[in-house]
C-alpha cells in the first residue's frame, strides 16, 4: 500500500472509532518508515472528522470519549518515533474542577482530546481547591488555565480562582477557559474568565487559538 | 370538590393514556425554593444526622443516620399525592453496591464514586462480583418501615425518589470514562456487569415495596401517581453520555429487565437525554417516562420539544417538570400537547430566577 493510502486509512480508521483498526495501522505506517510527523498529521485528521460528526451530532460524547482513549493508545505507540522538536514545542494546560464539585467526565473528555492534540495536559482532578490551582500555575507556568463545573452551585468558585491568580499576580501569566453546563458566554465574561467552551470540542478549538495567537 | 375515588380513576386513566386533561401540580412561589442550589451551610443539604447535627463534608456511615431523621415532609398538592418517603439525597443504590457515599457541602449533594470508581482500571478481568451491603439495605428498609408506622394513612409512601440505575451504579464502581471505554472495550464483561446491577435493582425495590403497604389496592409512585398495581422509579442519568447506539445496545436491555419486573415502572431523564426519548418509551414495560426539564443548553428549548413530547406520548405517559415556566409556558404545553398522559408539575415565578426558566 503507498504511504498516502496508508495515512489516508488511517485518518478513516480513527474516524470510525476503530481501535483495534487505528493500533494496527499506526504500527504498520511506522514499520513502514512513514515520519511520524506524517502520522501525526494523519491522526490530526481524523480528530477534525470526529469534531465535524460531533457538531452535526452524528456522534456523540461517548464517542468523542473513545477517539481519545484511541489517540491517547496511537500516542503511546508514535511517543518513541517523535522527533525532539515535536516534544519540545508542547504547549502546557492545567485543568481542574472547582472545589465543591466532583463531576468530572467533561473535564476528562476534554483532557484526551487535548493530550491525544499533543498538548502536555496536568489534570488536578476533581474537588480542587484555589490556593491549589494558584500554586500550580505560579510553579507549572501553563499557557491555559481550564476551570470545569457542572453544579451551579459550584460555578462562583470559578471566579473565586480567578480573583486568587489576580490576588498572586498570575491573571496576566495565563489564560483562563471556562467550561460546563450551567454556564454561558456572559456568566464566563462575569467570572473573569478569557474564553467560554460551550463543549468539549469547542474547548479543543479554543485552547489551539489561543496557543497558535500567543 | 374532587374526591379521592376521582382523583385515583384520573391517575387510572393517565397511565393507559386515557384521561382527559393532564395532570397538574403548578406552584406559583414568588422565591426560588431549592435550598440545594444554594452553597452555604444552613441551607445547604441539611442532611441531619442522627446526634442531631448536619452532615459534613467526609464520608457518610449508616452507623450515622437514623430513620427519624431521614424521611420527607408528608403534603399534598394538585392533583398529585405527595407521598412520604425516605430521603432521596442519599445514593442508596450505590451504597448498597458497596460505595460509600460522601457528603460535599459545598455541593450541596452526597455524592457515591468521585467519577473515578473504587475498582480497579482492570475490573473486566479479574470477575469482581458487586457484594450488597447489608447494613445500607436494612437503613433503607428500616426508613421505609419507619415512614409507614409514623405517617401511613392518611398520607401515602413511596419509593426513595432517587433509584439510580445500572449505568449510573456501574459508573460509582469503575469510573464514568470507564464505563464507556469498556462498552467498547469489553463488552461482554459491561454488560453481564449491568445486568447483575439490574438484579440488584429489582432486588432492593422488591424488597422496599415488600414493606409499603398498598393503597386503595395500588401503590403511589415518588410523583404522586397512583397505579393500579407495584411502581418504581429509576433513573439513568450517565446515558446522558451515550450514543443512541450504545444506549440501545448496553442500557436498553437492562432497563427493560427492570420494567418487566414491575407493574407500573417510570425511568427519569434530564433534559440531556432527549435523545433516547424514542428508544426508552420503545420499551414495551415501561409505565411512564419522566424527564426533568432544564433550559437550553442542558436540553432543547421548549419550541423544539413539542414534537418531541407529542411523539413519545402517543407511546407513553410523560412526566413533565420544570424548574420554572411562565403561566404562557404552561398553557402553551397544555394547548400543544394532548392530555392523555401528560402529567406537568412545575413552579411559576414571574420574576422568574432568569437562568433556569425557559426565555420567550
Amino acid at each position: 500500500m503507498k504511504e498516502d493510502e496508508i495515512l489516508q486509512k488511517l485518518t478513516n480508521t480513527l474516524a470510525d472509532i476503530d481501535l483495534e483498526g487505528t493500533r494496527k495501522i499506526c504500527k504498520e505506517a511506522l514499520s513502514g518508515g512513514i515520519s511520524s510527523i506524517k502520522i501525526v498529521k494523519a491522526l490530526s485528521e481524523g480528530m477534525s472528522v470526529i469534531g465535524e460528526k460531533f457538531e452535526a451530532k452524528e456522534y456523540f460524547l461517548s464517542e468523542l470519549i473513545m477517539a481519545g482513549e484511541i489517540m491517547r493508545e496511537a500516542q503511546e505507540i508514535i511517543e518513541p518515533y517523535l522527533e525532539e522538536e515535536q516534544v519540545k514545542r508542547r504547549s502546557k494546560i492545567v485543568i481542574g474542577t472547582v472545589e465543591g464539585d466532583l463531576h468530572d467526565i467533561g473535564k476528562n473528555i476534554v483532557i484526551s482530546l487535548l493530550s491525544s492534540s499533543g498538548f502536555d495536559v496536568t489534570d488536578l482532578g476533581v474537588n480542587v481547591p484555589k490556593e491549589r490551582f494558584v500554586k500550580t500555575v505560579s510553579e507549572i507556568k501553563p499557557d491555559v488555565l481550564g476551570l470545569s463545573a457542572l453544579l451551579r452551585a459550584t460555578v462562583p468558585e470559578m471566579g473565586e480562582v480567578i480573583q486568587a491568580l489576580k490576588d498572586a499576580g498570575l491573571r496576566r501569566a495565563v489564560k483562563v477557559v471556562v467550561g460546563g453546563l450551567p454556564l454561558n458566554e456572559e456568566y464566563a465574561e462575569k467570572l473573569g474568565a478569557d474564553y467560554y467552551a460551550e463543549d468539549a470540542w469547542k474547548g479543543l478549538e479554543i485552547i489551539r487559538k489561543v496557543v497558535d495567537t500567543d | 370538590m374532587r374526591s379521592l375515588e376521582e382523583l385515583i380513576e384520573l391517575h387510572n386513566a393517565w397511565w393507559k393514556l386515557e384521561n382527559d386533561r393532564p395532570l397538574l401540580n403548578v406552584t406559583y412561589r414568588e422565591r426560588f425554593p431549592w435550598m440545594w442550589l444554594q452553597s452555604d451551610h444552613s441551607s445547604g443539604i441539611e442532611l441531619v444526622l442522627n446526634d442531631g447535627n448536619l452532615a459534613d463534608d467526609g464520608p457518610l456511615t449508616p452507623e450515622m443516620l437514623s430513620p427519624e431523621k431521614i424521611h420527607s415532609t408528608p403534603f399534598t398538592h394538585g392533583d398529585l399525592f405527595l407521598p412520604v418517603m425516605v430521603f432521596g439525597k442519599i445514593p442508596w443504590m450505590e451504597a448498597i453496591c458497596g460505595v460509600t457515599p460522601q457528603v460535599s457541602v459545598k455541593g450541596n449533594s452526597i455524592w457515591a464514586g468521585f467519577g473515578k470508581g473504587i475498582w480497579p482500571g482492570d475490573w473486566w478481568e479479574r470477575e469482581i462480583e458487586v457484594e450488597v451491603d447489608k447494613e445500607w439495605l436494612n437503613l433503607l428498609l428500616e426508613t421505609t418501615k419507619y415512614c409507614v408506622e409514623k405517617f401511613f394513612s392518611p398520607f401515602v409512601i413511596a419509593q426513595t425518589s432517587i433509584m439510580r440505575g445500572p449505568i449510573d451504579i456501574m459508573a460509582a464502581l469503575v469510573g464514568d470514562k470507564e464505563v464507556i471505554t469498556g462498552m467498547y472495550r469489553h463488552p461482554r464483561e459491561t454488560k453481564r456487569l449491568l445486568d447483575k446491577l439490574a438484579d440488584i435493582c429489582i432486588m432492593v425495590m422488591q424488597a422496599q415495596n415488600e414493606v409499603i403497604p398498598s393503597f386503595k389496592g395500588g401503590y403511589v409512585n415518588c410523583w404522586g401517581i397512583w397505579a393500579p398495581g407495584t411502581v418504581t422509579r429509576h433513573q439513568e442519568d450517565g446515558v446522558a453520555y451515550l450514543s443512541p447506539r450504545l444506549y440501545k445496545e448496553f442500557i436498553q436491555p437492562v432497563d427493560r429487565k427492570i420494567c418487566q419486573a414491575f407493574d407500573f415502572t417510570t425511568i427519569h431523564f434530564h433534559s440531556a437525554h432527549y435523545i433516547h426519548g424514542d428508544a426508552v418509551t420503545d420499551i414495551e414495560e415501561l409505565g411512564a417516562l419522566q424527564f426533568s426539564l432544564e433550559p437550553p443548553p442542558y436540553g432543547p428549548t421548549l419550541e423544539e420539544w413539542i414534537p418531541i413530547f407529542k411523539r413519545l406520548l402517543k407511546k407513553k405517559p410523560l412526566i413533565l417538570q420544570a424548574w420554572y415556566l411562565t403561566r404562557e409556558q404552561i398553557n402553551t404545553l397544555q394547548r400543544e400537547l394532548p392530555p392523555q398522559g401528560l402529567c406537568l408539575e412545575t413552579y411559576v415565578q414571574e420574576a422568574g430566577e432568569s437562568h433556569y426558566m425557559y426565555r420567550e
